[in-house]
């Protein structure tokens, strides 16, 4: 039976230092402030095995109202430093939390190079299409008019997860708060590395791609393709390739084994240290 | 007159095995009869074959060296011979006609009664016409072997080899004759061993191993037919029963090899690496060695990865390690100021190569000094450490790892491609001297016991503070890298701000007070009117050309030498020169700018004399002899 931790705990920080939040009224990002901790909790995962890795920008923000471990990476390291975190300590939930340009410009090589090697992860990118941060630059995720007459198309982050080989890769929509919550707790349960495309709006900078444009767009695969099969990775590209309306849920799972499979039960910090017989070593360098 | 120690030269065509396989063979053998052999710098270049020769230089006796010495060998094993006059015209891949200096020339640089093993085999082309190269006839043009009583002896390797139905047992021939002319017939009996090890796992390894046996057998034959035939009296007898009962202990490692001994032995049990020349090796070995003690290394994507994901590891408690060269460095300065941002200790391995840029990945360089000491953009803590030898890089990786985890800051443990790849003795460690200090690391179960709350970044009057390992109960772990209160919660007061820069570079002065090393002193400082001052591999040759000076102008001579090169105590350091109003203070480096000597200059509050190398080999002593010999103390000059 799991113990149910009260979601209060994980959201203390929060209510204690609340006096101001550093987020705009109505950002997406805030939705996850309140559903990564509500999740948590009904996995009965306490704080303390809880290991958040936020990166840069807006989305870097919301460990801070968090209540748990919190190593924060710098511009686009999330996925390196959570792997170093996961391989030293297989029992932590590591939770990486960054946004699109964070993941998909300067974090793009950890990204693709992280997802392969299916280290058990789970990656939330709050992706807004803009750098809210610096005040309303282009992001990868941006579909610019401007840009397309010239040739440059957005990334696409579940075709790039797909190609990665990401074993648990979903989209959600910060407007549709219960069903973003069962997937994040879904991606927590996934053995592997798991990414999350959410959707959050940016209401100060994006003022195209708003809550009535995505509400607009997007849908819940289940609900409109009951029978989809999320094993059926060529299923999972042809729906990401779909860009007029979006497809919201997991688009594709499987399983494989992880890195830190290998490894002792032991975290690395418990193996032992002192009175290292060094001579079984030698005879190896001979 | 029997001699207990020669240099031996190696020189051959890449791909002939000359460096690596024969330097790994000679060190087992070496190390097995308990010799002392030190396998300095391959001279190698950065392509897998290349028609330009590479060398290898071997250093063996059964007492220590001080230094590698000069360019000057005892004996040359001429491997490829030059028996092949196509590869001397055929052009490079570049178009250029190969500029190297042919096998033969290295026989100008064999000292007097040295000995020289060439391969005499004749080819006989399809046409019928014998072609080979003379060997003897070209060295005979270069030396006048009797005067300088040098032995030449010719040995047909290419044919044996052809014979024998392995071409690639050429080497084994070669070191089948080493072990003739250095009168080490026990030898013979370790090298099957050693050959085991070297191919015991490839496919064929019976048929591999007697091919090769076989071939050091002939080679060994025909060299002492030769010997004898010739009359040679070599005088490179090295005594094995002469052993000293302390060269037992020891083993024969590159500088690498006993960095990852130290760091096995000092508790890391996470290691990242990015395959670099020099330091690749290091990452190798600890693929294979650690997960013996329930660790892992990782080839991460990049050297960026491999800082943050070593960050990651370190961040929950347990001790890492990474290691990297220059260029790698470069990309590594982002995650060094976060790890000290956010204050989580990391030892960071940075072999040397000579930069800038690509520059010469197989040559080495003293000139990451300035980087390591002032990369990062902001105020950060650093403690930088430099190894001399093999065995101080085993106690200082050690002593690095200690010195993070107390400051809970990178630490740079900076060696160059001689140590790096160099092989040397170091003795046997004795565990007990092993000393683990994790600093204030506590468990969960140990932050319930304080009296005050666990905070991340708690303030104390040493600027250290506690932290915890991830993943208990009772405790939780705030670190970022943004400015932050004691509580790990972003700050934005000038209040907070100041204070959040002042704790962190507290830790630099709790250093220069608890750990901080003073240099090595060879000589009398107050005594000597020269002082010598190096950093890193330059000590060896510095004090052996200081030795010379001595010996010749009857001068006493001091040499400072610095292992804890950064930060430096300036009043200590100061105190230790003493007046220097009438010294001349030479600062030795391989580098273009002299990057030790302008801090020198700094802490001195006066000139110093440079001189600086920057010829990507190991500096040698008669080099600095060359030059200490020659000034005199003209302060206007400086």
């Amino acid at each position: 039976m799991k113990k149910l931790v009260d979601a209060q705990i994980l959201l203390t920080a929060y209510k204690e230092n609340a006096t101001r939040m550093d987020l705009c009224p109505g950002c997406g990002d805030i939705a996850l402030v309140k559903l990564i901790p509500q999740a948590l909790s009904e996995l009965g995962i306490e704080p303390h095995k809880v290991c958040l890795v936020p990166g840069i920008g807006c989305s870097g923000q919301i460990a801070t109202y968090m209540n748990g471990n919190v190593v924060k990476a710098n511009h686009g390291r999330t996925l390196p430093l959570a792997f170093g975190i996961k391989m030293a300590n297989k029992h932590l939930c590591v939770i990486v939390l960054g946004g699109d340009g964070d993941g998909f410009a300067i974090g793009a090589e950890h990204f693709i190079n992280t997802a392969r090697t299916n280290i058990d992860l789970t990656y939330i990118v709050m992706d807004n299409q803009t750098y809210g941060l610096t005040k309303g630059q282009d992001s990868p995720t941006a579909y610019l008019e401007e840009l397309a007459v010239a040739g440059t198309m957005p990334v696409n982050p579940i075709t790039v997860a797909l190609a990665s080989e990401a074993s648990f890769v979903a989209r959600t929509f910060s407007g549709y708060q219960n069903e973003t919550k069962e997937i994040i707790k879904k991606a927590i349960l996934h053995k592997g590395f798991s990414f999350i495309d959410d959707f959050s709006p940016c209401v100060t900078f994006n003022k195209v791609n708003t809550y009535e444009w995505f509400r607009e767009r997007c849908y819940h695969i289940k609900a409109e393709f009951p029978n989809y099969n999320d094993g059926d990775k060529i299923a999972a590209y042809a729906l990401a390739e779909k860009r007029e309306r979006l497809a919201l849920g997991i688009f594709f799972q499987t399983e494989r084994p992880t890195p830190a499979d290998s490894l002792s039960e032991t975290a690395m910090v418990d193996l032992p240290l002192e009175n290292i017989d060094i001579a079984p070593i030698l005879e190896l360098l001979k | 007159m029997p001699n207990n120690r020669c240099k031996i030269v190696i020189a051959g065509e890449s791909g002939d095995g000359a460096t690596n396989t024969v330097g790994n063979i000679l060190t087992k053998i070496l190390s097995e009869l308990k010799l002392l052999a030190y396998q300095t710098m391959p001279d190698y270049l950065s392509v897998i074959r290349s028609p330009d020769h590479i060398k290898l230089v071997f250093c063996v006796g059964n007492e220590p060296w001080i230094s590698a010495g000069d360019e000057a060998y005892d004996i040359l094993i001429a491997l490829e011979g030059d028996s092949h006059p196509d590869t001397l015209k055929k052009p490079n891949r570049w178009g250029e006609k190969p500029n190297r200096g042919s096998v033969t020339d290295l026989a100008a640089k064999i000292n007097n009664n040295g000995v020289i093993l060439y391969d005499s085999s004749k080819n006989t082309l399809p046409n019928g016409t014998v072609s080979y190269y003379d060997f003897a006839e070209k060295t005979i043009k270069t030396r006048d072997l009797i005067k300088d009583k040098i032995s030449l002896i010719g040995i047909p390797i290419t044919t044996i080899a052809k014979e024998l139905g392995l071409a690639k047992t050429r080497n084994m021939i070669a070191v089948g004759g080493l072990i003739a002319i250095l009168h080490l017939p026990e030898a013979l009996e370790k090298t099957e061993q050693a050959l085991q090890k070297q191919f015991g796992k490839k496919k064929d390894a019976e048929t591999i191993i007697a091919k090769n046996m076989e071939a050091v057998r002939k080679g060994f034959e025909l060299t002492q037919r030769a010997i004898q035939e010739q009359s040679i009296s070599t005088s490179f007898v090295i005594a094995v029963s002469g052993k000293s009962k302390k060269n037992k202990e020891q083993i024969i490692v590159s500088g690498n090899q006993a960095i990852a001994l130290g760091a096995i032995a000092g508790g890391v049990r996470l290691a990242t690496y990015y395959p670099i020349t020099p330091a690749t090796e290091l990452g190798e070995v600890l693929k294979k060695i650690l997960p013996y003690f329930g660790g892992r290394a990782i080839q991460t994507s990049s050297e960026i990865a491999a800082i943050h994901t070593a960050i990651g590891a370190s961040a929950t408690g347990v001790r890492v390690i990474t290691a990297t060269s220059g260029p790698g460095l470069s990309l590594k300065i982002e995650g060094i100021g976060h790890a000290a941002m956010m204050e989580v200790p990391i030892l960071i391995v940075v072999a040397q190569r000579k930069g800038p840029d690509t520059g010469s990945p197989t040559k080495t360089e003293q000139a990451d000094f300035d980087l390591i000491r002032a990369g990062s953009h902001g105020d950060i803590p650093k403690i930088v450490l430099a190894p001399t030898n093999q065995e101080e890089c085993f106690w200082m990786t050690i002593e690095g790892l200690n010195l993070a985890d107390k400051y809970r800051c990178p630490v740079f443990l900076m060696t160059d491609l001689v140590l790096a790849e160099g092989k040397g003795p170091m003795t046997i460690p004795d565990s007990s001297k092993i000393i683990i200090n994790r600093g204030k690391l506590f468990r969960a179960a140990d932050i319930a016991k304080f009296e005050t709350p666990f905070l991340s970044y708690q303030n104390t009057p040493s600027g250290i503070s506690p932290r915890i390992v991830i993943g208990e109960p009772g405790a939780i772990q705030r670190m970022l890298g943004t400015t932050h209160n004691e509580a790990g919660r972003i700050t934005t007061t000038a209040e907070g701000i100041t204070e959040a820069s002042a704790k962190l570079m507290k830790k630099m002065e709790t250093y220069l007070k608890e750990d901080f090393k003073l240099p090595e002193i060879y000589g009398s400082l107050a005594k000597s009117f020269r002082i010598l001052t190096t950093w890193g591999t330059t000590r060896n040759a510095a004090l052996e050309a200081k030795e010379r000076f001595e010996k010749t102008f009857g001068q006493p001579m001091a040499l400072v030498h610095l292992t804890h090169i950064w930060p430096l105590e300036r009043k200590m350091i100061r105190a230790l020169y003493g007046d220097t109003n009438n010294k001349d203070i030479i600062v030795i480096e391989g580098n273009y700018t002299g990057q030790f000597a302008n801090v020198l200059e700094w802490i001195l509050l006066r000139k110093v004399r440079r001189l600086n190398f920057c010829h990507g080999r190991a500096i040698q002593p008669q080099e600095i002899y060359a030059f200490i010999s020659k000034i005199s103390f003209q302060p206007e000059e400086l």
